[in-house]
């Protein structure tokens, strides 16, 4: 067993139940710090510290700077521009989020189960698929817009996870694109929700319906 | 010498268990800075109460008194169940750990109907919470040990914490490390301690298993305390076996080894009960799912270990 791998998953895996069970934001918003810095160490663990390339070594740095700092970083702004600080009225409770989330959990690693990836891959797999569905039940099931930017970096995160312990192989450049993306779509996000805190004083995005045309 | 050695773990949970209870109390109360009562007040309070007379509420019936009997039968019995680190249980069998966690919910279901036996308002919430809590743990509990028979390949507790897998972090480290911290909760919850209950509470309104008991008086009140102490020392002790690396090949070195593990974990538990507050009733199924996604976690983790190798 590889462990420092399992290990970065099993944290992976913890610190999504801990947004899945927590209500307020700010805490959710430092366990996506803790994931993404987790995960910064992710392609350096697959091939031994010392031995990495170069572009593993980027991909590494890269990652728990967006990920684990800059994105955490620019959400915290966010959340401190409008003065809501809790997931008020949220589709499904803690309590029943992370009862789906379990079961979310036990489907992947029976799913995972299923698939002919041996060792340390098969773990990976299971992982990243429980965070693709948890980060998608977190999008549907909050109603505020730094909530569902959480559950999109989950979702990403999850990706980033399958892609690197199948294909350790991954271009530089595709990641570097890849990083882009996510950080355009979080910026975004992030200006989105303080439109939302100024023009509804509020970062529900239900209320976006209203100003249909 | 075999048999003497099988001994040993029973021995250790009857006799040792109230010092446990007693080194939490004075953790909390060096933190807290005060001097605390001494190592030996719970040996003391059993006594004491052993020597008094007993008054029984009008309303109550035999159930009532058999209660406080049936708990300490029960972990006299499960004390005889039980390993201690390499240390086998005096009869160990295939799935022995389900028998140990069918005497728990039996002394549980004894102290609800005691407590609901009396027809105290209180006590009946406290039964009920008591009875939530628990079902909430014990799920927890199986997949945790259930993580532990798929590791080593064995159905006994004795052959699982003896099997060279266990408590071998470098094998198993993860598996190990969430096991570990689920039964720790586990523990936590069965026991009343805080973050789900506060054992030194006296509010009737939050509290679960001290509640349950307010009724009793004398030696069943002595019984009764000396039960939830060798609880605790019994559950932690699995906690215990299941985190050590290191044994010993003499047993009474194990044994000095691991009581001395226990009484750490009796410190670790002081200051968790020092740095945290009891959480609002609301959030312990929360704290109880989060334990049973440690144990889902492990198993996943095993599964696929096992079927790599």
């Amino acid at each position: 067993m590889t462990g420092p791998f399992d290990l970065v998953l099993a944290i992976v895996v913890l610190t999504n139940f801990m947004t899945l069970g927590s209500s307020r934001l700010q805490v959710a918003v430092r366990n996506t710090a803790v994931q993404g810095c987790t995960l910064g160490a992710l392609p350096l663990l697959l091939v031994g510290i010392t031995g990495a390339p170069l572009h593993l070594v980027i991909i590494s740095v890269l990652s728990t700077a967006l990920r684990g700092v800059a994105f955490p970083m620019l959400l915290t702004r966010a959340l401190r521009d409008t003065s809501i600080n809790r997931e008020d009225n949220p589709f499904c409770g803690p309590l029943l989020s992370m009862g789906i989330g379990l079961a979310i959990l036990i489907c992947s690693f029976w799913i995972a189960g299923r698939l002919a990836v041996e060792g340390h891959a098969g773990h990976a797999i299971a992982v990243s698929l429980a965070s693709v569905f948890t980060g998608l039940f977190i999008i549907v099931s909050r109603r505020t817009a730094i909530s569902q930017v959480l559950g999109y970096i989950t979702l990403e995160n999850a990706i980033y996870i399958l892609g690197l312990s199948l294909f350790s192989e991954i271009p530089l450049l595709v990641e570097l694109g890849v990083l882009l993306d996510i950080f355009v779509a979080v910026f975004v996000m992030g200006l989105l929700t303080n439109q939302l805190s100024q023009t509804f004083d509020n970062i529900e995005t239900d209320r976006l319906n209203s100003i249909k045309g | 010498m075999d048999l003497l050695e099988r001994l040993i773990p029973p021995i250790c949970a009857l006799t040792l268990s109230p010092l446990l209870v007693g080194i939490i109390t004075r953790t909390k109360a060096v933190i807290a800075g005060r001097k605390g009562p001494p190592l030996l007040q719970l040996y003391y309070d059993c006594a004491k109460l052993l020597k008094r007379g007993v008054v029984y509420s009008v309303t109550t019936s035999w159930i009532f008194r058999l209660a406080p009997l049936v708990g300490l039968a029960g972990v006299v019995m499960i004390s005889f169940l039980l390993p201690l680190g390499h240390l086998s249980s005096l009869h160990p069998f295939g799935g022995d750990f389900i028998l140990v966690a069918g005497i728990f919910g039996l002394m549980r279901f004894f102290t609800i109907l005691g407590a609901l036996d009396t027809g105290s308002a209180f006590e009946g919430m406290g039964a009920s919470r008591e009875a939530l809590f628990s079902a909430l743990a014990e799920p927890a509990l199986f997949l945790g040990i259930a993580a532990l028979v798929r590791l080593t390949g064995q159905s006994s507790l004795s052959l699982i914490f003896a099997a060279p897998d266990m408590g071998n972090w470098l094998l198993a480290g993860p598996v190990i490390a969430l096991v570990g911290v689920s039964l720790f909760i586990v523990s936590l919850a069965e026991n009343c301690r805080i973050p789900v209950d506060d054992p030194t509470t006296h509010l009737e309104l939050t509290m679960i298993h001290e509640v349950m008991v307010l009724d009793y008086s004398g030696p069943d009140l002595g019984i009764i305390l000396y039960s939830s102490s060798t609880k605790l020392w019994l559950l932690l002790g699995i906690v215990v076996s299941t985190v050590t690396p290191v044994h010993f090949v003499n047993p009474f070195a194990e044994a000095f080894a691991q009581c001395l593990m226990l009484l750490l974990l009796g410190v670790g538990i002081g200051l968790v009960e020092s740095t945290m507050a009891r959480l609002r009733l609301r959030s312990v199924p929360a704290l109880l799912c989060g334990s049973m996604v440690l144990a889902v976690l492990a198993i996943g983790f095993v599964l696929r270990t096992k079927g790599a190798l």
